[in-house]
């Protein structure tokens, strides 16, 4: 029997910090296009089900146009779709497990959605479901905490496999959030412990976005679709799990990509105009010649003269274009050339020079960091203002 | 450039006029129109004025007393090159020659090369009438002394001069640059666009517009967050209402059974506690059935043993009142007898006391009629004494009436005459005849006895015999005469005395008069006889002791009547009455003793009877009252037995209640013990502690049910959008807005700083530039305001815009040329443009003449003693000055020379008297 894990969709998440609107459309409407891909892996698979391991939605009280789409989505699936609450749509009074627009467009736009509220067995054809919601209002401090109730798998038929369904840090994984926004992340922390020895199958675990397994019967599938820029090497997501697994057996796993976007992360140190266009180079090597794919962190540090600046920057604007999003982190001090300061320093122009010079001096000794940044401001502005008003002269004449 | 010499013809009032200057200092005196400014004017047009100018400048200069054009001529030295300039003002046929150390120009040619000469733009067209401002900073027209000098500088050409001047004194490239301007032009515009004055971001600037958008932010990113709140309050709320209405619904329960419970016990507690009321009152009214037996038995008692008591004490206090009733009856028997003596005592005193009377009244009857036997004798005497007394009168009455006045008068009118006639007799020859024989002597007719001695007091002749005539004349004279004259009146006033009286002579008036002397004293005597016989009052007497008599007589027989019987007196003899009577006061004395002390014995019996009576009664009233109470015992004892009955019939009723009262008290013990178990005191407080525990129950459940709807309706209207996604936009928004405005505030501040930093360069940069003439402008001052005084020369851009002023006696204030006084604002003008002609010196091969045309006017007599002392070190730093004054003397210690201008009357020439001065060049 064959079955598909997958978790974290965080259908409505909204991508805030993409300032760009039409942008912020796109990367959005990702999380839900991979559904249909997932869509896809079903039928290709043969999978009698569908198992979403919380979070399905970003918040508890997604927008209706938001439960609407979604529930178009499951829909089209189906299969059984299993979902229990994540720590990000718990459940509780007045969260959209409860709201009756939800339950009417569930009813209405997926017949094959199964949302477990309560800690008890979901029975399906072929298998038993364990699941172990999130929820405001349980009693319990550990959603699986309830598994070690005596008499749960006293009256499990023994020919199905028996599945928990759960969401939640195992120990030391802890999720990070993507927005950013403070307050957000999921303190919940489950333990495995209370999982009899023997008496499940697999244990299909939602909360981590990257894939991760961690033994052979219990996986992490992470997101669908990535959410955040890859926190290092092996950080994997976009996956879903196909799982292969009957009662008493260890369960066959297999991972598949389903994610469109790409998100890249890159750290350089700069110190010269090569420097800049090496990253360049760089860049348009990740891209591979596409636009309006790839999100990326660009951080930056080293330090760069005023005109190695000015081209990074006008590098900058057409990343920015092509980029769905463009995240820089951009630590760069302003180090003059000689010949930059030698233009500013030693011209015939007293008051400029004896300004310049002490903006440098500033730039060298600062108060403090503030005082550090304006200073290179504000020699960049003199620079700038000086060259300026030269074309100008050269243009009149 | 010096001055070496000037001459002008047929200008203004000078006819033809020459002045040679000295090197340094020329002082051009004169009095007031001998033509001082119009000389340096004609110098001044030798420079500047084209010869060909023409019109009303030209009319100014000509004179129509003089004929021919105004001409001047000047001579100068320039880097040593002797110098010559000539020029004729004839309109278009004016004439100029410049001759520069031999090289000769003429016309236009020579006025340029002239212009350039002294630095400044040549006139050649139009517009001669600029001429007064050439070199204006050299030279101080009458009456612009006091000019802000440095003002004139800010025209552009000047300054230029000034500044090429500077520079090449101070240093080539200080000055700033074009690009230097225009850069520092733009950070300044870039400034003001952002910021106003006050350092403020402008409301149009980009800046104030991101502060806005933050704060808009900020405003929808607090509204987001308060609706997410919201919400994360209401569920939760949801919850908590949930749990506690569950929880309070438990509660409820729970108190409500805990209320039934008690009812249930409170009930049976009324119950027990009625039975309990019924039984106390049983309980309470047969304890008072026993009390009022008992204390009825024991009245009994009481009154019996009373009744005891008062018997006992009846039996003594009858026994003493028989005794006393005896005593008194015997002490009355006494006091019978004792008044009984008494009375007849009192009897016998009352006879002996009337005979007594009746003895006293008689003694003084007899008394009283001895004295009317005796007042009628004195009587008849008196009546005898007043029958004398009346012959007495009459003998009187028959004498002749002379008084004692007229006795007096008498006696003396006689002592008069003897007097006089003895005074006669003295002056009188006394006459004795011893012996002749009688008849023989005569005096005149009268004879002389012999032995006897006559007197003479008047011429008399005395003759003896026949024969012998003797005239005796007494001596004295006319005294003689008046003392016969006295004699005379003396002899005529008594005969006078003696007739009134009727009498002949003194010795007979004398006797009358002693006889009635006599019979009056014999009728005085009479008189004090009658007196003491008691006179008038005789009678009266007499009458009121009739009176006494008869009322004696009346006295007498009423006592008698009293008495009864009249026993007999023993009349005429004194001695047994008196012992009559003496017998009878014996016997009173002795009957009042007896009296006295009857009576003393009968109050003594009285005493004690008295006494013994209240005793008795006493006795009596004790026992009444005894007995009184002994018959209102009886009558309630009687009363009472008759209620409850003999002894052993009360004894037995009181034993019968007493086991009632038992049985009583077991049942209230049983029912408090059943009462007591029940917990009474509890139970109330519990009830109340319950119903109020519920209803405080039912508040907080009402509360929950209402927060658990307020959140279920919060919750349900949830749906239209993601209030957590709109959360999580808004603060994106405010970080972005944040970071926007952070980063616009750093490219704001880099304009500031770098403007600022051109400010301040501009400001170091000018100071370094204007140094030279700072220092110098200060060199004068410190002339004039002593050391320490300090000009700074103000720059703005590239241009001189005014000299400040610092003076250490003025606290190191700041002044602006403005500020100053007249006098001062001529010297400080003095200063700058000595220190300019200096500077500008330089291009004229060292030197520049400066010319002061009555340039101190203002100042004060101390203040042009140290303008002389300024204008000494300008010429000893290089300068050429020339001074026009009036007032010569006020330049004394200038060094040079001084010229004297006389005026000039329509005179040919402007005669210019030269005195030489010794330079005081040090």
């Amino acid at each position: 029997m064959r079955f598909i894990h997958t978790a974290d969709w965080h259908i409505g998440m909204p991508y805030a910090r993409i300032e760009d609107q039409e942008k912020r459309v796109l990367v959005r409407a990702a999380r839900l296009e991979t559904v249909s891909r997932i869509g896809k892996a079903v039928r290709e698979k043969s999978a009698s089900f569908v198992l979403v391991a919380g979070d399905l939605f970003d918040s508890n009280t997604p927008s209706n146009s938001t439960v609407s789409r979604l529930c178009h989505e499951i829909g089209k699936l189906s299969v059984p779709v299993v979902v229990i609450p994540g720590n990000h749509d718990s459940a509780g009074p007045g969260t959209i497990w409860q709201q009756p627009f939800f339950q009417k467009e569930a009813r209405d736009l997926a017949p094959n959605l199964i949302v477990a509220l309560d800690a008890q067995p979901v029975f399906l054809d072929e298998a038993v479901i364990l699941p172990c919601p999130c929820s405001q209002l349980g009693p319990m401090a550990d959603p699986l905490e309830w598994l070690l109730v005596k008499d749960v798998f006293e009256n499990l038929p023994n020919d199905l496999p028996r599945i928990v369904l759960a969401h939640g840090s195992v120990q030391e994984f802890v999720s990070q959030d993507v927005s950013g926004t403070p307050g957000n992340a999921s303190l919940d922390t489950i333990s495995l412990d209370f999982i009899p020895e023997g008496q499940v199958d697999y244990v299909a675990l939602g909360d981590w976005h990257a894939t991760k397994k961690i033994d052979d019967r219990t996986w992490y599938c992470g997101t669908h679709e990535p959410d955040r820029f890859p926190k290092g090497e092996g950080y994997e997501s976009g996956n879903i799990l196909l799982v292969n697994v009957s009662r008493g057996q260890n369960p066959v796993v297999e991972k598949r990509h389903v994610a469109s976007l790409r998100w890249h992360k890159l750290e350089e140190t700069l110190s010269s105009v090569s420097d800049v266009r090496h990253l360049s180079q760089r860049i348009n090597e990740l891209t591979k010649g596409q636009v309006g794919r790839d999100l990326l962190r660009l951080e930056l540090s080293g330090f760069l003269g005023i005109g190695a600046t000015r081209e990074l920057e006008s590098l900058m604007e057409g990343w920015r274009a092509k980029f769905l999003w463009l995240d820089v982190k951009k630590s760069i001090e302003l180090v003059p050339e000689d010949e930059e300061i030698a233009t500013l320093t030693t011209r015939p122009d007293p008051l400029i020079s004896g300004v310049a010079s002490e903006i440098l001096n500033k730039m060298q000794n600062p108060v403090d960091e503030r005082e550090k940044m304006v200073a290179q401001q504000a020699l960049r502005e003199l620079y700038f203002a000086c060259q300026r008003v030269l074309t100008d002269k050269a243009d009149q004449r | 450039m010096r001055l070496i010499s000037a001459s002008i013809k047929n200008y203004k009032l000078h006819r033809k006029v020459s002045v040679e200057f000295h090197k340094s200092v020329t002082v051009i005196a004169g009095p007031n129109e001998a033509g001082k400014s119009t000389l340096v004017e004609a110098i001044h047009r030798g420079l500047f004025l084209r010869s060909r100018t023409t019109g009303a400048l030209l009319s100014s200069m000509k004179t129509r007393i003089w004929q021919g054009n105004p001409e001047v001529h000047l001579e100068f030295y320039l880097d040593d090159k002797f110098c010559s300039v000539s020029k004729v003002f004839a309109g278009q046929r004016g004439s100029t020659t410049l001759n520069l150390g031999g090289e000769t120009f003429y016309g236009d040619d020579a006025e340029r090369r002239l212009a350039e000469l002294l630095g400044e733009e040549p006139i050649l067209g139009r517009g001669g009438q600029q001429v007064i401002k050439r070199w204006s900073h050299l030279w101080v027209w009458q009456g612009k002394s006091s000019e802000d000098v440095a003002q004139e500088l800010a025209n552009a050409q000047k300054n230029e001069l000034l500044i090429r001047a500077v520079q090449e004194l101070g240093g080539a490239s200080v000055v700033q640059s074009q690009l230097d301007s225009l850069v520092s032009a733009y950070f300044r515009r870039l400034v003001e666009e952002n910021f106003t004055s006050r350092g403020r971001p402008r409301a149009s600037s980009r800046l104030a517009t991101l502060e806005k958008e933050l704060e808009e932010a900020k405003k929808a990113y607090g509204q987001k967050r308060e609706i997410c709140d919201s919400i994360r309050q209401a569920r939760k709320d949801y919850i908590e209402a949930t749990k506690e209405i569950k929880a309070l619904n438990r509660e409820i329960d729970k108190g409500r059974k805990g209320l039934a419970s008690l009812l249930e016990k409170l009930k049976r507690l009324e119950a027990l506690e009625g039975k309990r009321k019924e039984k106390g009152a049983e309980k309470d009214e047969k304890s008072a059935y026993v009390k009022r037996l008992l204390e009825l038995d024991g009245e009994i008692k009481a009154l019996e043993k009373e009744k005891k008591e008062i018997n006992s004490k009846l039996a003594p206090l009858n026994l003493d009142f028989e005794v006393l009733d005896e005593e008194i009856s015997s002490l009355g028997k006494k006091r019978q007898d004792l008044s009984r003596n008494l009375g007849n005592i009192r009897k016998s005193l009352s006879e002996i006391r009337l005979l007594i009377s009746r003895l006293h009244v008689h003694e003084k009857l007899s008394a009283l009629q001895k004295k009317q036997e005796e007042l009628k004798a004195r009587i008849k005497q008196f009546r005898e004494l007043e029958g004398q007394i009346q012959q007495l009168k009459h003998e009187i009455s028959a004498l002749p009436k002379i008084d004692e006045e007229q006795i007096q008068d008498l006696k003396k009118a006689q002592e008069e005459l003897i007097r006089s006639e003895a005074a006669l007799e003295a002056m009188a020859t006394g006459v004795e005849v011893i012996d002749a024989p009688e008849g023989q002597v005569f005096m005149g007719e009268r004879p002389l006895k012999p032995g006897k001695e006559y007197t003479v007091t008047e011429r008399s002749e005395l003759r003896v015999g026949d024969s012998v005539v003797i005239a005796i004349v007494p001596g004295g004279g006319k005294a003689l005469l008046s003392c016969q004259a006295k004699v005379q009146d003396a002899r005529a006033r008594l005969n006078n005395l003696l007739n009134t009286i009727g009498l002949s002579s003194v010795e007979e008036a004398l006797g009358a008069y002693s006889k009635v002397e006599e019979l009056r004293r014999k009728r005085d005597v009479l008189d004090e006889k009658l007196k003491d016989l008691g006179g008038k009052e005789l009678e009266e007497e007499l009458r009121g002791v009739e009176e006494a008599v008869t009322s004696a007589r009346s006295e007498l027989s009423r006592l008698e009547e009293r008495l009864g019987h009249h026993p007999p007196f023993f009349e005429g003899h004194d001695g047994k009455m008196q012992f009559h009577l003496d017998s009878l006061s014996k016997r009173l004395d002795e009957l009042e003793g007896q009296e006295k002390n009857l009576q003393t014995q009968l109050q003594e019996c009285q005493a004690r009877e008295d006494a013994k009576f209240r005793l008795r009664e006493n006795i009596r009233a004790k026992r009444q009252k005894l007995e009184n109470r002994r018959i209102e015992i009886e009558a309630r004892l009687s009363a009472k037995i008759e209620e409850a009955g003999d002894r052993e019939k009360r004894r037995q009723e009181i034993d019968r209640a007493r086991d009632d009262l038992e049985k009583i008290s077991k049942e209230i013990e049983k029912i408090d013990g059943e009462i007591t178990l029940l917990q009474p005191q509890f139970l109330q407080q519990d009830k109340e502690q319950i119903e109020e525990g519920l209803d405080k129950l039912e508040l907080r459940l009402q509360g929950a049910v209402r927060r658990k709807v307020a959140a279920e309706t919060l919750l349900g209207q949830l749906g239209r959008v993601d209030p957590e996604e709109e959360l999580k936009m808004a603060y994106a928004r405010m970080e972005l807005a944040r970071q926007r405005l952070r980063q616009e505030q750093e490219r704001a501040e880099a304009f500031v700083l770098v403007d600022s930093l051109f400010q301040k360069k501009q400001r170091e940069l000018g100071e370094r530039f204007s140094a030279p003439l700072s220092h110098r402008i200060s060199l004068y001052l410190a002339c004039m305001f002593g050391p320490g005084v300090e000009a700074k020369a103000i720059m703005e851009g590239n241009k001189f815009k005014g000299v400040k002023l610092t003076r250490p006696q003025h606290g190191d204030l700041v002044f602006s040329f403005s500020d100053l006084s007249e006098g001062t604002k001529e010297q400080v003008a003095a200063a700058v443009r000595l220190a300019i002609a200096e500077i500008l010196a330089t291009g004229h091969g060292g030197c520049l003449p400066v010319v002061f045309d009555d340039a101190f006017t203002s100042s004060d007599p101390s203040r042009v003693m140290y303008v002389q002392r300024m204008l000494n070190l300008a010429a000893r730093r290089g300068l050429q000055i020339i001074l026009l004054t009036s007032n010569p003397d006020d330049y004394t210690f200038v060094g040079g020379k001084t010229i004297m201008l006389e005026r000039q009357d329509r005179q040919i020439d402007t005669r210019a008297r030269q005195l030489e001065q010794p330079a005081i060049e040090g």
